[in-house]
């Protein structure tokens, strides 16, 4: 299922995850230790949807369960 | 040669990525661009918007890397990803640029190839995304590539 990136994010961050503003680009930053850092594509802000291909990609990265 | 220059060529490093771009299928819209050796993600309102979404998140994922001390090619690869590039490649039609797919993005699978170099071990990383190269494109109508939804 498609979700906002706002809820994405409070997602990740409920399961311990960073979620930085983009220094440059368009590209919020993930982090968390023991893990790569994980971009989360941010043009249209936290208003932006974002499609379960997506979603299920950072939930694998970071290993943790779908919202 | 200068030791400015062999520092210089002893610093560069490149990494040769490939991604995969489709229509997302549950955002009208939106375009999901999948980097088959990082196994990383990013979206786009078009074909050519997701390619340059792709190659900048890739570039910030080595930089990021690079900076932890991390190896970026230890990230994926994404075997399904990368199958289902190597089909877009073998049965689809060799795209000129990003434009070209454009014209006909209805029903259409992308894969693209290029270079993301960035300099290693500098005191400030020079952010690949301004070097970043298309090498190759290919098209293939959507239902022939194995779309890893």
């Amino acid at each position: 299922m498609p979700l906002r990136l706002r809820d994405l994010a409070a997602h990740l961050k409920a399961h311990g995850i960073e979620v930085h503003d983009p220094k440059r680009g368009s590209h919020f930053r993930c982090t968390k230790d023991g893990f790569p850092a994980y971009q989360l594509p941010a043009h249209n802000a936290m208003k932006s949807e974002l499609s379960d291909v997506y979603v299920r990609g950072v939930c694998r990265h970071f290993k943790i369960p779908m919202p | 040669m200068s030791i400015e220059h062999h520092v210089n060529v002893m610093n560069r490093r490149s990494f040769k990525l490939s991604a995969l771009i489709y229509r997302a299928p549950d955002v009208d819209g939106q375009w999901i661009a999948h980097c088959a050796e990082l196994d990383v993600i990013s979206v786009g309102e078009s074909p050519e918007h997701a390619a340059s979404m792709i190659c900048e998140a890739a570039a910030l994922c080595i930089i990021d890397d690079l900076r932890d001390g991390l190896e970026p090619e230890d990230r994926g690869p994404n075997d399904e990803v990368d199958a289902a590039i190597r089909l877009v490649r073998k049965r689809g039609t060799r795209l000129s640029s990003m434009a070209e797919a454009v014209q006909h993005q209805e029903l259409v699978t992308i894969a693209i190839e290029w270079l993301a170099c960035v300099i290693d071990l500098a005191p400030e990383l020079n952010s690949p995304c301004d070097d970043f190269e298309l090498e190759r494109a290919f098209a293939a109508p959507a239902q022939q590539a194995l779309v890893p939804v």
